[in-house]
């Protein structure tokens, strides 16, 4: 069996209905008993009163009214569960738009661990680009070195390769000077050959041959000689060179070690001076206070003495008018009978 | 030579339908805060209209004092012979009275110790018309606040705001515990439009405001509520209703009446589609009352 009303209410509220508010009750009991399109008309001209009674402007179509004269009950009814539909549908919705927005968080929050892995990767990265870039840094350095000492080289060969023509043609004139003595001995050999002809006599060209034969054997240890020399040479301008190098860098480190120690010398004579300066000029400033105190204990002294001066001066007036006085004193006493 | 405080006893009114068990519980609270006041305050208790024999109940449960010296105070019943709801039996226990200043309290209401005196010290305020007691629910809570939201009149729970030390100035002083000059609550009454129901304390809270008088809360003084009133409104068209009529009543701004009536014509084109009927039914009821005015 339904409950009353009544019985609903005081479940519901445990409030007790009092006689006084039944007939009231019962009057909206029976109103909400009406046709729902009867109650609403009601309820709009009631509204379109209250309307006026506040001074505004009657509506062309009252909005009640207007939606009573174009839907019909069974419309109401659709109408009614096209919102509920509709309602649940924009529920359906509110909660997909919150499972959308809880998979974006945590898409944004992978995102945020993605972005600080690869940072920590980009920071790897730029260590390692300084590190690429300083070395290509001492790259180019040794690779200049090694230019300057290619270049260097180079010269050296060129050097070499001028004393190596001068060899030449040195060995050239050598070798002619050779195939002269050879033709030179081949006509001694004839020339031999007709004096051991005639051995009888001693003939005086072959010892200018011997002696040219002597001539060419030194020819030959000349050269060789003159082939060690100039490697010699060339190995002992490199070692110059280094020494040289090394003396001007020591000679440079010397200069600068002796132009820093000349440099804290001359700042340390620099703040002794500017101390002694100081002391001058404190000794100075005391002087011209003493200078000022000793004038005006002078200037309070000359004064003092001229005081006494005139004291003196006044006292001695004073002591030559008493006596003058006790004269007249007696003079007087002696004067009277 | 030490001031004079000058006395003022206290009647306190009770209306009642169907009490018995909230007086038998928060009676006696209050008689002992009435005897350590000693200064002869009285207690009237209006039965309205109830069938549970309350004046005999009365008379055996709190008998009159033994002798004339006894200071406990003397607690009548003021019987009427048709049930006419909790404001009106209000006025009529006002009017019985002995003494100027009127005490209105629920029968659901139990005070707390030292509950009275700082409520009829701030009534020395010749501006103050009615000082209310900080009430305190089961929830914790404070009384309902009535807000201003889209053009309508709404009821929210409130809070128990138990830290205020300072006496200040109320929305509205509920009937549950309302102290206030018996020829004032007299002369005012409580509209009739408001029964059954409840807001008629609002509205006379209000009435009074707008003639430029104080509604103040007294935070030291302290009534406890164990359940809903007696006065609360019986259906959702009835509170309706008389939301409505005190929003009539008192809506005074042009702007604001412009607004509410488009809110409330939205209100019932819902109620309307959604087949709401008790809706309907209490803004019609609220328009009849209104119309008869």
């Amino acid at each position: 069996m339904p409950l009353t009303h009544e019985i609903e209410l005081e479940a519901r509220t445990g409030t007790q209905i009092q006689p006084h508010a039944r007939a009231l009750l019962e009057r909206a009991r029976k109103l909400e008993a009406l046709p729902l399109e009867g109650l609403a008309a009601r309820v709009a001209d009631g509204l379109a009163r209250l309307r006026l009674t506040y001074g505004l402007e009657a509506r062309d179509a009252n909005p009640v009214r207007a939606l009573l004269a174009a839907l019909p009950r069974t419309e109401l009814a659709r109408r009614a569960t096209d919102l509920a539909l509709e309602l649940e549908a924009a529920r359906q919705l509110v909660l997909d738009r919150e499972r959308s927005a809880a998979e974006v968080d945590r898409r944004s929050e992978s995102l945020k661990e993605a972005l600080r892995e690869r940072s920590t990767d980009l920071a790897t990265a730029l260590a390692r680009a300084d590190e690429a870039v300083s070395a290509r840094r001492d790259l180019d350095t040794v690779r200049a070195q090694l230019v300057e000492a290619a270049r260097e080289h180079d010269r050296l060969g060129a050097e070499l390769a001028r004393a190596l023509e001068r060899a030449r043609a040195v060995a050239n004139e050598l070798d002619a000077a050779r195939n002269r003595a050879l033709e030179l001995a081949a006509d001694h050999d004839r020339d031999l050959a007709s004096a051991r002809a005639d051995r009888a006599r001693p003939d005086p060209r072959i010892e200018l041959v011997r002696s040219a034969l002597a001539a060419t054997a030194e020819r030959e240890l000349s050269r060789a000689q003159l082939a060690e020399l100039e490697r010699a040479a060339a190995v002992e301008r490199h070692g110059a060179i280094d020494a040289e190098l090394g003396q001007v860098r020591r000679e440079r480190d010397a200069a600068s070690g002796e132009l820093c120690r000349l440099q804290a010398e001359s700042e340390l004579e620099a703040a002794q001076h500017r101390s002694t300066i100081e002391g001058y000029e404190r000794a100075l400033v005391n002087d011209s206070r003493n200078a000022e105190t000793a004038r005006r204990e002078l200037e309070w002294r000359r004064r003092e003495m001229d005081a006494l001066r005139a004291e003196s001066s006044g006292l001695r007036w004073k002591l030559l008018g008493g006596d003058l006085a006790a004269r007249i004193a007696l003079w007087d006493s002696e004067a009277a009978p | 030579m030490p001031e004079v405080v000058p006395v003022k006893p206290v009647s306190v009114v009770i209306p009642a339908f169907e009490c018995r068990a909230d007086l038998a519980a928060n009676l006696p609270p209050l008689l002992d805060e009435l005897e350590r006041r000693a200064v002869g305050d009285e207690v009237i208790v209006v039965d309205d209209g109830g069938d549970d024999g309350l004046e005999s109940w009365i008379a055996h449960t709190f008998p009159p004092p033994a002798t004339f010296d006894s200071a406990r105070a003397d607690v009548r019943v003021l019987r009427r012979k048709k049930n006419a709801g909790p404001a009106r039996s209000a006025v009529d226990g006002a009017r019985a009275a002995g003494h100027g200043l009127v005490l209105l309290l629920g029968c659901e209401a139990r005070v707390r110790t030292g509950f009275l005196a700082p409520l009829v010290a701030a009534l020395d305020d010749a501006n103050v018309v009615a000082a209310s007691p900080r009430i305190v629910r089961p929830d914790g809570r404070g009384l309902p606040r009535l807000v201003w939201r889209n053009g309508l009149l709404e009821i929210e729970p409130g809070d128990g705001d138990a830290n205020a030390n300072e006496i200040t100035d109320a929305a509205y002083a509920s009937m549950s515990a309302l102290l206030a000059r018996r020829d004032e609550l007299v002369a005012a009454g409580f509209d009739a439009r408001f029964a059954p129901g409840d807001l008629a304390d609002v509205d006379l809270s209000w009435t009074w405001k707008r003639a430029g008088r104080r509604v103040v809360i007294v935070p030291t003084s302290v009534v406890e509520i164990a359940r809903s009133a007696d006065s609360a409104p019986p259906s959702r068209a009835l509170e309706l209703r008389n939301r409505l009529l005190l929003t009539w009543k008192h809506l005074d701004a042009a702007d604001r009446r412009h607004e509410h009536v488009e809110a409330l014509e939205a209100r019932a084109l819902e109620a309307l589609l959604a087949g709401r009927a008790d809706e309907l039914a209490g803004i019609a009821l609220a328009l009849e009352a209104d119309a008869g005015r």
